[in-house]
Protein backbone atom coordinates (compact mmCIF):
# COMPACT_ATOMS: atom_id res chain seq x y z
CA UNK A 1 0.00 0.00 0.00
CA UNK A 2 0.95 3.10 -0.68
CA UNK A 3 2.32 5.31 2.53
CA UNK A 4 0.99 8.56 1.53
CA UNK A 5 -2.76 7.21 1.20
CA UNK A 6 -2.45 5.21 3.95
CA UNK A 7 -1.97 8.21 6.12
CA UNK A 8 -4.09 10.12 4.21
CA UNK A 9 -1.95 12.94 3.20
CA UNK A 10 -0.53 14.51 0.00
CA UNK A 11 3.31 13.46 -1.87
CA UNK A 12 4.21 16.84 -0.55
CA UNK A 13 3.06 16.78 2.93
CA UNK A 14 5.17 18.70 5.74
CA UNK A 15 6.81 16.29 8.45
CA UNK A 16 4.48 18.08 10.59
CA UNK A 17 1.36 16.72 8.55
CA UNK A 18 2.53 13.49 8.32
CA UNK A 19 3.10 13.02 12.02
CA UNK A 20 -0.74 14.85 12.76
CA UNK A 21 -2.15 12.60 10.30
CA UNK A 22 -0.50 9.54 12.03
CA UNK A 23 -1.34 10.63 15.74
CA UNK A 24 -5.12 10.94 14.28
CA UNK A 25 -4.60 7.49 13.38
CA UNK A 26 -3.61 6.31 16.10
CA UNK A 27 -6.14 7.65 18.10
CA UNK A 28 -9.00 6.15 16.31
CA UNK A 29 -7.77 2.98 15.84
CA UNK A 30 -5.02 1.79 17.89
CA UNK A 31 -6.17 -1.88 19.01
CA UNK A 32 -5.39 -1.06 22.24
CA UNK A 33 -7.12 2.48 23.01
CA UNK A 34 -9.89 0.79 20.45
CA UNK A 35 -10.26 -3.04 21.51
CA UNK A 36 -12.33 -5.12 18.89
CA UNK A 37 -12.14 -2.60 16.28
CA UNK A 38 -10.69 -5.25 13.06
CA UNK A 39 -11.02 -2.62 10.88
CA UNK A 40 -9.06 -0.60 12.51
CA UNK A 41 -6.35 -2.56 13.80
CA UNK A 42 -5.61 -2.98 9.96
CA UNK A 43 -5.78 0.49 9.02
CA UNK A 44 -3.64 1.24 12.16
CA UNK A 45 -0.63 -1.44 10.86
CA UNK A 46 -0.43 0.43 7.72
CA UNK A 47 -0.62 3.35 8.98
CA UNK A 48 2.27 2.35 11.22
CA UNK A 49 3.94 1.04 8.60
CA UNK A 50 3.58 4.39 6.41
CA UNK A 51 4.69 6.45 9.80
CA UNK A 52 7.85 4.36 9.85
CA UNK A 53 9.00 5.25 6.15
CA UNK A 54 8.06 8.58 5.65
CA UNK A 55 9.26 10.13 9.33
CA UNK A 56 12.95 10.01 8.19
CA UNK A 57 13.41 12.53 6.04
CA UNK A 58 16.10 10.46 4.66
CA UNK A 59 14.26 7.23 3.93
CA UNK A 60 11.56 9.55 2.74
CA UNK A 61 13.51 11.38 0.05
CA UNK A 62 15.04 7.85 -0.51
CA UNK A 63 11.33 5.92 -1.50
CA UNK A 64 10.41 9.37 -3.31
CA UNK A 65 13.41 8.73 -5.44
CA UNK A 66 11.91 4.89 -6.07
CA UNK A 67 14.98 3.84 -4.79
CA UNK A 68 13.30 1.53 -1.92
CA UNK A 69 9.90 0.29 -2.37
CA UNK A 70 7.17 0.35 0.93
CA UNK A 71 7.35 -3.68 1.55
CA UNK A 72 10.83 -3.57 3.01
CA UNK A 73 8.93 -1.49 5.76
CA UNK A 74 6.47 -4.12 6.23
CA UNK A 75 6.50 -4.49 10.33
CA UNK A 76 6.85 -8.02 12.00
CA UNK A 77 3.81 -9.79 13.71
CA UNK A 78 3.40 -7.72 16.79
CA UNK A 79 1.59 -8.75 20.36
CA UNK A 80 -0.58 -6.18 21.05
CA UNK A 81 -0.99 -5.27 25.15
CA UNK A 82 -5.01 -6.15 24.22
CA UNK A 83 -4.10 -10.10 23.97
CA UNK A 84 -2.77 -9.47 27.37
CA UNK A 85 -4.64 -6.85 29.05
CA UNK A 86 -8.21 -8.91 29.67
CA UNK A 87 -6.78 -11.89 30.55
CA UNK A 88 -7.90 -13.14 34.15
CA UNK A 89 -4.56 -13.28 35.30
CA UNK A 90 -3.28 -9.69 33.29
CA UNK A 91 -1.28 -8.04 36.97
CA UNK A 92 -2.59 -4.87 35.48
CA UNK A 93 -6.00 -5.71 35.10
CA UNK A 94 -8.46 -3.53 37.16
CA UNK A 95 -10.92 -4.46 39.71
CA UNK A 96 -8.85 -7.65 40.48
CA UNK A 97 -10.24 -9.55 43.16
CA UNK A 98 -8.19 -9.73 46.16
CA UNK A 99 -6.69 -12.84 48.24
CA UNK A 100 -8.59 -11.28 51.07
CA UNK A 101 -12.12 -10.97 48.85
CA UNK A 102 -14.07 -13.31 51.32
CA UNK A 103 -17.33 -11.65 51.80
CA UNK A 104 -19.49 -12.28 48.78
CA UNK A 105 -22.84 -11.51 50.74
CA UNK A 106 -22.24 -7.83 49.26
CA UNK A 107 -21.21 -8.86 45.97
CA UNK A 108 -23.08 -6.82 43.20
CA UNK A 109 -21.97 -3.71 45.49
CA UNK A 110 -18.14 -4.88 45.56
CA UNK A 111 -18.36 -5.86 42.10
CA UNK A 112 -18.77 -2.15 41.23
CA UNK A 113 -16.50 -1.16 43.71
CA UNK A 114 -13.86 -4.14 43.19
CA UNK A 115 -11.61 -1.13 40.85
CA UNK A 116 -11.05 1.39 42.92
CA UNK A 117 -7.95 1.39 45.15
CA UNK A 118 -6.34 -1.13 42.75
CA UNK A 119 -3.37 0.69 41.75
CA UNK A 120 -3.32 2.57 45.18
CA UNK A 121 -4.18 5.61 44.28
CA UNK A 122 -8.27 5.02 45.24
CA UNK A 123 -6.85 4.91 49.03
CA UNK A 124 -5.25 8.07 49.48
CA UNK A 125 -7.50 9.72 52.00
CA UNK A 126 -6.50 13.39 52.68
CA UNK A 127 -7.51 14.69 55.97
CA UNK A 128 -6.22 18.63 56.51
CA UNK A 129 -2.42 18.25 57.14
CA UNK A 130 -2.61 14.52 57.09
CA UNK A 131 -2.87 11.88 54.69
CA UNK A 132 -2.65 7.93 54.16
CA UNK A 133 0.42 6.25 52.33
CA UNK A 134 0.22 5.38 49.04
CA UNK A 135 -0.37 1.65 48.15
CA UNK A 136 2.53 0.36 46.47
CA UNK A 137 2.14 -2.78 43.81
CA UNK A 138 5.07 -5.24 43.43
CA UNK A 139 5.11 -8.76 41.64
CA UNK A 140 6.71 -11.76 42.75
CA UNK A 141 7.62 -14.94 41.38
CA UNK A 142 6.45 -17.35 43.40
CA UNK A 143 7.80 -21.25 42.98
CA UNK A 144 5.08 -23.69 41.88
CA UNK A 145 4.95 -25.53 45.18
CA UNK A 146 4.70 -22.96 47.55
CA UNK A 147 1.69 -21.14 45.52
CA UNK A 148 0.22 -24.98 45.90
CA UNK A 149 1.06 -25.96 49.53
CA UNK A 150 1.65 -22.50 50.71
CA UNK A 151 4.91 -21.47 52.22
CA UNK A 152 6.99 -17.85 53.06
CA UNK A 153 9.15 -16.02 50.72
CA UNK A 154 10.61 -12.39 50.53
CA UNK A 155 11.00 -9.55 47.99
CA UNK A 156 14.39 -7.53 48.46
CA UNK A 157 13.85 -4.29 47.91
CA UNK A 158 16.31 -1.59 46.15
CA UNK A 159 17.42 -0.29 49.57
CA UNK A 160 18.33 -3.66 50.82
CA UNK A 161 15.23 -4.07 52.88
CA UNK A 162 13.10 -6.93 52.61
CA UNK A 163 9.70 -7.42 52.54
CA UNK A 164 8.12 -10.93 54.02
CA UNK A 165 5.74 -12.50 52.50
CA UNK A 166 3.25 -15.35 53.42
CA UNK A 167 2.13 -17.34 50.15
CA UNK A 168 -1.57 -19.03 51.15
CA UNK A 169 -1.92 -22.53 49.58
CA UNK A 170 -3.55 -22.75 46.57
CA UNK A 171 -2.90 -19.16 45.52
CA UNK A 172 -4.04 -18.92 41.80
CA UNK A 173 -1.34 -17.03 38.93
CA UNK A 174 -2.31 -13.09 39.30
CA UNK A 175 -3.96 -12.98 42.16
CA UNK A 176 -2.73 -10.12 44.80
CA UNK A 177 -2.22 -10.61 48.38
CA UNK A 178 -2.28 -7.69 50.32
CA UNK A 179 0.08 -6.91 53.13
CA UNK A 180 -1.45 -4.21 55.22
CA UNK A 181 0.53 -1.61 55.98
CA UNK A 182 3.57 -1.94 54.46
CA UNK A 183 3.19 0.46 51.64
CA UNK A 184 4.65 4.11 51.69
CA UNK A 185 4.27 5.90 55.19
CA UNK A 186 1.67 7.96 56.15
CA UNK A 187 1.71 12.57 56.33
CA UNK A 188 0.98 13.07 59.77
CA UNK A 189 -1.68 10.76 61.50
CA UNK A 190 -3.14 9.26 58.23
CA UNK A 191 -2.97 5.50 57.71
CA UNK A 192 0.47 3.79 56.04
CA UNK A 193 -0.10 2.38 53.04
CA UNK A 194 -0.65 -1.43 51.91
CA UNK A 195 1.87 -3.52 49.71
CA UNK A 196 -0.05 -5.35 46.85
CA UNK A 197 1.66 -7.98 46.08
CA UNK A 198 0.38 -9.68 42.23
CA UNK A 199 1.84 -13.64 42.36
CA UNK A 200 3.44 -15.40 39.77
CA UNK A 201 3.60 -19.08 39.62
CA UNK A 202 6.84 -20.09 38.15
CA UNK A 203 6.62 -22.99 36.10
CA UNK A 204 7.79 -27.01 37.41
CA UNK A 205 9.35 -29.23 35.34
CA UNK A 206 7.01 -31.92 35.93
CA UNK A 207 3.49 -30.48 37.41
CA UNK A 208 0.96 -27.67 35.24
CA UNK A 209 -1.75 -26.93 37.21
CA UNK A 210 -5.39 -25.86 35.91
CA UNK A 211 -7.55 -24.17 38.84
CA UNK A 212 -7.18 -26.65 42.04
CA UNK A 213 -6.02 -29.63 39.14
CA UNK A 214 -2.37 -30.71 39.05
CA UNK A 215 -1.55 -32.30 35.49
CA UNK A 216 1.39 -34.10 34.40
CA UNK A 217 2.67 -36.25 31.63
CA UNK A 218 3.84 -39.74 32.92
CA UNK A 219 6.56 -42.00 30.63
CA UNK A 220 5.89 -45.87 30.73
CA UNK A 221 7.08 -48.26 28.93
CA UNK A 222 6.47 -50.17 26.20
CA UNK A 223 5.65 -53.61 28.38
CA UNK A 224 4.07 -51.35 31.28
CA UNK A 225 1.60 -49.67 28.89
CA UNK A 226 0.82 -53.82 27.52
CA UNK A 227 0.89 -55.63 31.02
CA UNK A 228 -0.04 -52.99 33.38
CA UNK A 229 1.35 -52.74 36.81
CA UNK A 230 2.00 -50.68 39.91
CA UNK A 231 4.38 -47.38 39.32
CA UNK A 232 5.66 -44.79 41.50
CA UNK A 233 4.20 -41.37 40.78
CA UNK A 234 5.04 -37.83 42.13
CA UNK A 235 2.06 -35.60 43.16
CA UNK A 236 2.57 -32.35 45.01
CA UNK A 237 2.49 -34.14 48.52
CA UNK A 238 5.12 -36.70 47.88
CA UNK A 239 5.10 -40.16 45.73
CA UNK A 240 2.40 -42.66 45.44
CA UNK A 241 1.38 -45.85 43.92
CA UNK A 242 -0.48 -45.52 40.70
CA UNK A 243 -1.83 -48.61 38.77
CA UNK A 244 -1.66 -48.32 35.15
CA UNK A 245 -4.26 -50.83 33.36
CA UNK A 246 -3.23 -53.69 30.96
CA UNK A 247 -3.56 -52.50 27.28
CA UNK A 248 -3.04 -48.24 28.19
CA UNK A 249 -2.28 -45.99 25.21
CA UNK A 250 -0.58 -42.77 25.02
CA UNK A 251 -2.67 -40.47 25.80
CA UNK A 252 -4.85 -42.17 28.45
CA UNK A 253 -5.52 -39.67 31.28
CA UNK A 254 -5.71 -41.44 34.63
CA UNK A 255 -7.09 -39.61 38.00
CA UNK A 256 -5.81 -39.71 41.56
CA UNK A 257 -8.44 -38.42 43.46
CA UNK A 258 -7.76 -35.50 46.13
CA UNK A 259 -3.93 -35.37 45.10
CA UNK A 260 -4.71 -31.91 43.62
CA UNK A 261 -4.40 -28.33 45.40
CA UNK A 262 -6.50 -28.08 48.92
CA UNK A 263 -6.73 -24.49 48.67
CA UNK A 264 -6.75 -22.29 51.86
CA UNK A 265 -10.61 -21.87 53.27
CA UNK A 266 -12.30 -24.83 51.24
CA UNK A 267 -12.94 -28.16 52.04
CA UNK A 268 -12.74 -29.75 48.71
CA UNK A 269 -9.85 -30.53 47.55
CA UNK A 270 -8.24 -31.07 43.58
CA UNK A 271 -7.16 -34.31 41.67
CA UNK A 272 -3.89 -34.96 39.73
CA UNK A 273 -4.27 -36.28 36.55
CA UNK A 274 -1.50 -38.49 34.57
CA UNK A 275 -1.45 -38.45 31.39
CA UNK A 276 0.24 -41.63 30.07
CA UNK A 277 2.90 -41.61 26.97
CA UNK A 278 4.36 -44.50 26.24
CA UNK A 279 8.28 -44.19 25.69
CA UNK A 280 9.95 -46.70 23.55
CA UNK A 281 13.29 -48.58 24.88
CA UNK A 282 16.18 -46.70 23.69
CA UNK A 283 17.45 -48.76 21.47
CA UNK A 284 15.24 -51.71 20.31
CA UNK A 285 17.22 -54.91 20.26
CA UNK A 286 16.77 -58.22 18.26
CA UNK A 287 14.77 -60.08 20.45
CA UNK A 288 11.96 -57.38 20.66
CA UNK A 289 12.18 -56.72 16.70
CA UNK A 290 12.16 -60.66 16.29
CA UNK A 291 9.39 -60.35 18.46
CA UNK A 292 6.89 -58.51 16.94
CA UNK A 293 7.81 -59.47 13.65
CA UNK A 294 6.02 -62.84 14.80
CA UNK A 295 3.51 -61.03 16.86
CA UNK A 296 2.41 -59.07 14.18
CA UNK A 297 1.47 -61.79 11.69
CA UNK A 298 -2.00 -62.95 10.87
CA UNK A 299 -2.78 -59.53 13.04
CA UNK A 300 -5.32 -56.49 11.83
CA UNK A 301 -5.62 -53.99 14.33
CA UNK A 302 -5.72 -50.52 13.03
CA UNK A 303 -6.00 -47.76 14.82
CA UNK A 304 -5.71 -45.40 11.56
CA UNK A 305 -8.75 -46.92 10.58
CA UNK A 306 -11.22 -44.49 8.44
CA UNK A 307 -8.36 -41.44 9.03
CA UNK A 308 -7.02 -42.29 5.32
CA UNK A 309 -9.41 -42.79 2.60
CA UNK B 1 2.90 -16.61 29.59
CA UNK B 2 5.83 -17.45 31.34
CA UNK B 3 8.81 -16.90 29.20
CA UNK B 4 10.86 -13.95 31.25
CA UNK B 5 12.96 -11.21 29.06
CA UNK B 6 15.83 -9.55 31.29
CA UNK B 7 15.85 -5.79 31.74
CA UNK B 8 18.94 -5.72 28.69
CA UNK B 9 16.42 -7.65 26.79
CA UNK B 10 13.33 -5.59 27.02
CA UNK B 11 15.41 -2.87 26.32
CA UNK B 12 16.80 -4.56 22.87
CA UNK B 13 13.12 -5.32 22.14
CA UNK B 14 11.08 -2.33 22.27
CA UNK B 15 11.88 0.34 20.10
CA UNK B 16 11.73 4.01 22.11
CA UNK B 17 12.42 2.59 25.51
CA UNK B 18 15.85 3.12 26.94
CA UNK B 19 17.05 2.59 30.52
CA UNK B 20 16.27 5.77 31.70
CA UNK B 21 12.68 5.66 30.10
CA UNK B 22 12.68 1.89 32.19
CA UNK B 23 13.22 3.30 35.28
CA UNK B 24 10.50 6.16 35.03
CA UNK B 25 7.88 3.57 34.07
CA UNK B 26 8.75 1.32 36.97
CA UNK B 27 9.00 4.43 39.13
CA UNK B 28 5.59 5.61 38.29
CA UNK B 29 3.90 2.02 38.59
CA UNK B 30 3.29 2.01 34.92
CA UNK B 31 5.23 -1.24 34.69
CA UNK B 32 5.68 -3.14 37.53
CA UNK B 33 8.25 -6.35 36.71
CA UNK B 34 8.40 -9.41 38.88
CA UNK B 35 10.60 -10.04 41.76
CA UNK B 36 12.39 -13.66 41.79
CA UNK B 37 13.48 -14.52 44.92
CA UNK B 38 16.44 -16.46 43.93
CA UNK B 39 17.72 -13.46 42.18
CA UNK B 40 17.35 -10.48 44.49
CA UNK B 41 19.48 -8.25 42.05
CA UNK B 42 17.60 -8.79 39.30
CA UNK B 43 13.48 -8.25 37.86
CA UNK B 44 11.92 -10.22 35.18
CA UNK B 45 10.12 -8.82 32.84
CA UNK B 46 7.00 -10.98 30.74
CA UNK B 47 5.29 -10.88 27.99
CA UNK B 48 3.02 -8.89 29.28
CA UNK B 49 5.03 -6.21 29.73
CA UNK B 50 6.53 -6.02 26.76
CA UNK B 51 3.38 -5.66 25.37
CA UNK B 52 2.81 -2.98 27.87
CA UNK B 53 6.04 -1.25 27.24
CA UNK B 54 5.40 -0.77 23.97
CA UNK B 55 1.84 0.84 24.35
CA UNK B 56 3.34 2.58 26.52
CA UNK B 57 6.54 4.05 24.38
CA UNK B 58 4.09 3.76 21.71
CA UNK B 59 1.88 7.03 23.53
CA UNK B 60 5.11 8.72 24.69
CA UNK B 61 6.46 9.17 21.53
CA UNK B 62 3.57 9.63 19.50
CA UNK B 63 1.57 12.50 21.91
CA UNK B 64 4.50 13.35 23.45
CA UNK B 65 2.81 12.84 26.85
CA UNK B 66 5.23 11.63 29.89
CA UNK B 67 4.86 10.58 33.48
CA UNK B 68 1.71 11.64 35.13
CA UNK B 69 0.03 11.89 31.85
CA UNK B 70 0.62 8.46 30.50
CA UNK B 71 0.36 7.07 33.71
CA UNK B 72 -3.40 8.46 33.76
CA UNK B 73 -3.62 6.86 30.18
CA UNK B 74 -2.58 3.74 30.83
CA UNK B 75 -4.73 3.58 34.27
CA UNK B 76 -7.44 4.51 31.82
CA UNK B 77 -7.14 1.71 29.22
CA UNK B 78 -6.45 -1.00 32.07
CA UNK B 79 -9.95 0.16 33.35
CA UNK B 80 -11.37 -0.34 30.04
CA UNK B 81 -10.20 -3.71 29.25
CA UNK B 82 -10.83 -4.61 33.07
CA UNK B 83 -14.78 -3.52 32.02
CA UNK B 84 -15.02 -5.50 28.77
CA UNK B 85 -13.65 -8.75 30.62
CA UNK B 86 -16.38 -8.06 33.34
CA UNK B 87 -18.89 -7.71 31.45
CA UNK B 88 -17.54 -10.51 29.33
CA UNK B 89 -17.85 -12.69 31.71
CA UNK B 90 -21.07 -11.15 33.08
CA UNK B 91 -22.73 -12.09 29.50
CA UNK B 92 -20.65 -15.68 29.85
CA UNK B 93 -22.81 -16.27 33.16
CA UNK B 94 -26.11 -15.19 31.80
CA UNK B 95 -25.82 -17.55 29.16
CA UNK B 96 -25.74 -19.99 31.63
CA UNK B 97 -28.80 -19.24 32.79
CA UNK B 98 -32.24 -20.94 31.80
CA UNK B 99 -33.67 -19.31 28.68
CA UNK B 100 -36.52 -17.58 30.48
CA UNK B 101 -34.42 -15.94 32.90
CA UNK B 102 -32.10 -14.58 30.24
CA UNK B 103 -35.28 -13.03 29.26
CA UNK B 104 -35.92 -11.96 32.78
CA UNK B 105 -32.40 -10.33 32.64
CA UNK B 106 -32.83 -8.16 29.11
CA UNK B 107 -35.88 -6.80 30.26
CA UNK B 108 -34.45 -5.71 33.80
CA UNK B 109 -31.44 -4.27 31.63
CA UNK B 110 -33.71 -2.52 29.53
CA UNK B 111 -35.30 -0.97 32.85
CA UNK B 112 -32.21 -0.42 34.07
CA UNK B 113 -30.74 1.44 30.97
CA UNK B 114 -33.35 3.71 31.20
CA UNK B 115 -32.98 4.78 34.97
Amino acid sequence: MDPYEALGVSRTASAAEIKKAYRRIVKETHPDLNPGDAAGEERFKSASAAYDLLKDPETRARFDRGEIDAQGQETAQRNYYNSYADAPDNPYRQGQRFDDFEDLSDFFSDYMRAGRGARGTGHDHVHGMHADGRNVRYRLQVPFLDAALGGATRITLPDGAALAVQIPRGIADGQTIRLRGKGDPPIGKGQPGDALVTVSIAPHKVFSRDGDTIRMVLPITLDEAVLGGKVEVPTISGNVSLTIPPGASSGQVLRLRGRGIAPRGRETCGDQLVELRIVSPPKVDDELAAFMETWRKGRDHDPRKGMTS
Amino acid sequence: MTETFTRQQVIADVSGLDPVRLVEFIEAEIIVPVHVPEQPEEVAFRQVDVARLRLACELCDCFEIRDETLAMVMGLVDQLHGARAELRAVVKAIETLPPDTQRDVVVALDQARKG
